[in-house]
C-alpha cells in the first residue's frame, strides 16, 4: 500500500470537495469541513482498498465515515451539514463509469455487429459499476445515520 | 389582511426563501412550520412540489386551499441559513410578523458570499482536482483549471441572462469539454477521460441530488424528492452529452 499516493489522491479529493462547496455558495466557515469529509472519505476508502476489500464494501463505510465528520465538525447547523456530506461523498461516487455509461448508451444506436456485442457488454459492467457504488453509499449514509442516531441532540418539542 | 393570514404569508415567505435557494423540502417545511409555531398559528398544512405549494388553513370551522408558486431554484446558500435562523428566532417568540417581514426582505437582497472572480478560481480548482483523483496527469490537470474558468465565466453571463438550467448546463458542458479536446488534440495531456469527465467537474450537480435524498430519505417529500432526483440525472446526462460531443473530436 502506497500511502504517500493514498495521501495525494485524498488530498485531491478535499480540494475537489471544498471548492466544490464555494461553487454551491456555501458559508465560508463551512469550506474546511467540505475539505475534511472529502479528504477523510477518499482516504478510509483507499487504504480499505489498500487493505484487500472491495472498492464497494470500503465505499459503504467511507460514506458512514463522511457522516460522522460532518455531523461532528459542522455542529448545530444541518443545512451546512448536509453541503458538507454531498460535497464530500461525491469523490466515493463512480463518475468515470457513470460518464461512460451514458456515453456508451448515446453511441449504442449507430454500433452494429461485434462492435455492438462488445459495447452492450461495457454498458453493462458500467451501469453495474454506478448501480453498486451508489447503493454502497446510499447503505454507508443509512449505517451513518443509525450509528450517529443516538448522540444527535433532539429539538425541544 | 387578516393577522392570521399575513402571518401565513410571512411564514411561506421563509420557507420559499429555502426552496428557491437551494434548501431541501424536508428544511422548507421545517422553516415553516418553526414560524407558524413562533406565531401561535397551528392551522396550517402543506403539500410540497418543486413548483410550487399548496396550503390548506382552517378558520372558523372552514377549510381553504391555496398555492403558491416556487420559482425556479438559485443557488445561494447563505439565504438558507439566514432563513433557517429567522425560522428558530421566530419559534423562539423573539420576533414579531412585522419584523420578521421585513427580515424575509433583507434575506432575499443578500448576495452569495462570493464574487465572480472567487467563484471562477474554485470551478478551476473543482474541475482540475477532480481529475487528479479519477487519474489524470498534470497535463490534465492544467486543461481543467483553464475549462473549469472559462466555463464557470461563461455559466454566470448565461445565468445573469435568465437562462434556464438545463440549455446553460449544456453549453457549459460542450464549451469545457470542447476546449479539454483541443487540449488534448495538441498532445498536453495523454489522459482522455479523466481529463474530459474533470473538465465538467465544476458541474456537477450534486445540490439536486443530496436535496432529493434527504427528500425521499424522510419518506414524507417522496414526490418533491424524485422530481429533484430526475432533475440531477437530467443534468448529468446533459454533461455527458457535452462529453460525448467533445469526445468525438479527439482523435
Amino acid at each position: 500500500m502506497d500511502m504517500s499516493a493514498i495521501l495525494i489522491n485524498s488530498f485531491w479529493a478535499g480540494l475537489f470537495a471544498a471548492s466544490l462547496g464555494v461553487v454551491l455558495t456555501t458559508l465560508p466557515q463551512t469550506v474546511l469541513p467540505c475539505f475534511l469529509c472529502g479528504f477523510v472519505g477518499r482516504f478510509v476508502r483507499n487504504v480499505l482498498v489498500g487493505y484487500g476489500l472491495t472498492p464497494h464494501a470500503s465505499v459503504v463505510i467511507a460514506a458512514a465515515v463522511c457522516i460522522a465528520v460532518s455531523t461532528i465538525v459542522v455542529k448545530r447547523r444541518q443545512d451546512q451539514s448536509a453541503i458538507a456530506l454531498v460535497t464530500g461523498i461525491l469523490p466515493l461516487g463512480a463518475s468515470v463509469a457513470l460518464f461512460n455509461t451514458i456515453g456508451s448508451t448515446l453511441k449504442m444506436a449507430s454500433l452494429k455487429g461485434e462492435a455492438l456485442t462488445v459495447a452492450s457488454t461495457q454498458l453493462l459492467a458500467n451501469l453495474t459499476d454506478v448501480l453498486a457504488t451508489t447503493l454502497a453509499i446510499v447503505l454507508g449514509l443509512l449505517a451513518g445515520y443509525v450509528l450517529l442516531w443516538p448522540f444527535k441532540p433532539r429539538e425541544k418539542a | 389582511m387578516c393577522e392570521e393570514q399575513r402571518e401565513i404569508d410571512v411564514a411561506l415567505d421563509v420557507a420559499l426563501v429555502v426552496m428557491e435557494n437551494g434548501g431541501s423540502t424536508v428544511r422548507a417545511d421545517r422553516v415553516l412550520i418553526n414560524v407558524l409555531k413562533g406565531f401561535g398559528n397551528y392551522n396550517v398544512s402543506t403539500l410540497w412540489r418543486t413548483d410550487f405549494v399548496a396550503f390548506t388553513t382552517l378558520s372558523d370551522g372552514e377549510r381553504s386551499t391555496a398555492f403558491r408558486q416556487i420559482a425556479p431554484s438559485a443557488v445561494n446558500l447563505l439565504r438558507v441559513s439566514e432563513a433557517t435562523a429567522l425560522a428558530d428566532k421566530i419559534a423562539k417568540g423573539t420576533t414579531n410578523v412585522t419584523d420578521a417581514a421585513d427580515e424575509v426582505q433583507r434575506i432575499k437582497t443578500l448576495a452569495s458570499p462570493y464574487n465572480l472572480p472567487i467563484t471562477v478560481v474554485a470551478a478551476a480548482i473543482t474541475a482540475a482536482s477532480f481529475s487528479q483523483f479519477v487519474g489524470g496527469d498534470w497535463g490534465g490537470f492544467g486543461i481543467c483549471l483553464v475549462t473549469g474558468a472559462i466555463g464557470q465565466f461563461v455559466r454566470s453571463r448565461l445565468v445573469a441572462h435568465k437562462l434556464a438550467t438545463a440549455p446553460v448546463t449544456l453549453i457549459c458542458a460542450v464549451v469545457s469539454a470542447c476546449i479539454a479536446a483541443l487540449g488534448l488534440w495538441a498532445h498536453i495531456s495523454a489522459v482522455v477521460p479523466a481529463t474530459l469527465i474533470g473538465s465538467v467537474g465544476y458541474m456537477m450537480p450534486g445540490l439536486p441530488l443530496v436535496n432529493g435524498f434527504i427528500d425521499v430519505g424522510s419518506h414524507k417529500y417522496l414526490s418533491p424528492g424524485v422530481q429533484r432526483i430526475g432533475s440531477a440525472v437530467f443534468l448529468f446526462t446533459l454533461l455527458a452529452i457535452g462529453i460525448a460531443i467533445a469526445a468525438s473530436l479527439v482523435p
